[in-house]
């Protein structure tokens, strides 16, 4: 069941009356049971898979709290680490061979998993005294597909409203305008830049330089239509049920150097691997320098990549941002006390080309993120570096319904993904003007009316 | 070692780290109230604090700090008491 069906949000709207008619102190165990029977539609034989660790790890919390010795406590670390870590794995290289091995979520459910044993084992008080509250958490069904990922803190501190009943409308009005900003962001855009890039690649050696150019290009804009929106939808269901959950974009494409782009790119995971992986090895490297540095940015990039999937490409991917990474934060300092005093005119320059040459390298590592192999990266490189011939269909040779939309959807995507600088000012005068029914009935009838035929799979599902 | 001691010291820490010659303190401050306190720098701010106080921090420390009074106690409790 997808988010974009229809008949999702039948479920979704009888899910929410029902939700809010029950006693308050039930809200919690519905959001359990919902979450379950969610899961059961998109993956049902990998639920008792879900369940099984999230028990495992939930004992291991309840361990961690009572643990009298270090050793004890180091020893129930990776006892309730273990089990996650190796499904994760197996699954995960399972998945890389079949996509039918692969339980949907695993990725996301795992890491939260992950997250509240470690913080439970750093501090003990962090420990739930609930299954059921630990499970909901665990199950989130508007996190389940393609996060974010939570932290536990964060969202049991919000149950205490759960179990105070009353309904939040200004919440809920807040989680509909998301989804149906989400919504428009995937379906209107992100899915028509798919069809043109999905059309390039199936078989790039046909079209010329300029048009396999423009569809590379397209990649990142693609991915953050599609995720930024999906994220979108996922917060706004979560908030239908009273859960704020953490943010995963901010102006990605506003960012003047690649350390500034991974803060506000596919940000819960950016900050989980920040905390869990990067902070600890960078503490046990702190006496190394660079070396250490450089091998703290680069072990947690690669895990950036294969986080995807047991593939070259994504490996690849991982490698490269953290060279990128490493060679900025070596540099920064030296950069930034180079332009200390020079001219603002200089500066502004240097903030702009910032965010082209940021871009670029995103997009070159994104060759890598979306190829099928890494034959096919080096092809496609190749290719737009003039070392293979071209093929001779241009722009004007694709279907007008695939090409026309570009003129409209990429500068769209990409003023989006860049924090919509201005808008603020100038919809401010106008914007009075239009009620909310209005902008709302207006999205709605966008959706009825220009949605695509082909999208409806969101990309970071199959992570 | 008293608060305002540490708290004294600890500020040309900061100054150094973050290279703001200008840089107050205070309990409440946290990163994001200092430009370019990240997770890189995060950690040349640990060495320089390891390095003034004759301290060593662990990473479960470090998760425990909120803000700059937290980081205050736990120079406090660590940095040893003169007998």
């Amino acid at each position: 069941m997808s988010f974009t069906t229809i008949i999702f949000y039948c479920w979704l709207a009888v899910a929410v009356v029902l939700f809010y008619l029950i006693p308050a102190k039930f809200r919690v165990s519905f959001i359990l049971v919902i979450s379950c029977v969610f899961y059961l539609t998109i993956s049902p034989r990998y639920l008792v898979l879900m369940l099984v660790l999230t028990f495992i790890v939930f004992q291991t919390g309840r361990g961690l709290r009572q643990a009298q010795s270090e050793t004890s406590r180091t020893l129930l670390l990776i006892a309730g680490i273990f089990p996650v870590l190796g499904s994760l794995i197996v699954f995960k290289f399972g998945g890389s061979l079949s996509q039918w091995l692969l339980p949907i979520g695993i990725s996301y459910y795992s890491f939260k998993l992950i997250s509240y044993v470690v913080e439970v084992y750093w501090e003990p008080s962090n420990a739930v005294g609930s299954i059921v509250e630990f499970a909901s958490y665990v199950t989130f069904g508007p996190q389940m597909i393609s996060g974010p990922i939570q932290r536990p803190c964060d969202y049991f501190s919000q149950l205490k409203r759960q179990r105070e009943g009353g309904t939040d409308y200004a919440r809920i009005e807040d989680g509909m305008r998301l989804i149906l900003g989400g919504l428009l962001l995937k379906m209107l855009i992100g899915d028509r830049l798919a069809d043109f890039v999905g059309l390039v690649d199936k078989n790039p050696a046909a079209y010329t330089r300029p048009v396999v150019l423009l569809s590379t290009l397209c990649y990142a804009i693609q991915l953050y239509a599609d995720f930024a929106g999906y994220t979108n939808i996922a917060l706004g269901i979560g908030k239908l049920f009273g859960i704020d959950g953490p943010a995963n974009f901010n102006a990605p494409f506003a960012a003047a150097n690649i350390q500034n782009f991974w803060r506000r790119w596919h940000m819960s995971l950016t900050t989980w691997l920040t905390d869990y992986v990067f902070m600890p090895m960078r503490m046990s490297t702190r006496t190394l320098g660079a070396a250490g540095l450089a091998a703290s940015i680069v072990t947690t990039f690669v895990l950036v990549g294969v986080w995807h999937g047991f593939y070259w490409t994504f490996l690849v991917f991982g490698l490269l941002h953290g060279i990128f990474m490493t060679v900025s934060a070596l540099t920064l300092h030296m950069r930034d006390r180079f332009f200390k005093g020079t001219p603002e005119s200089v500066r502004r320059t240097r903030a702009a080309l910032g965010i082209v040459s940021t871009y670029l390298l995103v997009t070159f590592s994104q060759i890598w993120f979306w190829a099928p192999s890494v034959g096919a990266a080096i092809f496609r490189i190749k290719q737009l570096a003039g070392v293979v011939p071209s093929g001779l269909l241009s722009l004007t040779d694709i279907k007008a319904d695939i090409s026309l939309p570009l003129f409209a959807c990429i500068p769209i995507a990409f003023y989006l993904g860049a924090g919509s600088p201005g808008f603020r000012r100038w919809w401010a005068p106008v914007g009075g003007f239009i009620p909310n029914w209005a902008l709302y009935g207006a999205g709605m009838l966008a959706l009825s009316l220009m949605t695509t035929e082909s999208g409806s799979k969101f990309i970071y599902g199959q992570f | 070692m008293a608060q305002n001691a540490i708290k004294e010291r600890l500020t040309k820490v900061f100054r150094e780290t973050f290279s703001q010659p200008a840089l107050e303190i205070n309990e409440g401050l946290t990163a994001s109230d200092v430009a370019g306190w990240d997770s890189l720098s995060h950690i040349n701010l640990v060495l320089a604090v390891e390095n003034e106080f004759g301290i060593s921090l662990t990473t479960r420390d470090i998760r425990s700090m909120k803000n700059v009074g937290d980081l205050i106690q736990l120079i406090e409790r660590k940095v040893p008491q003169p007998v």
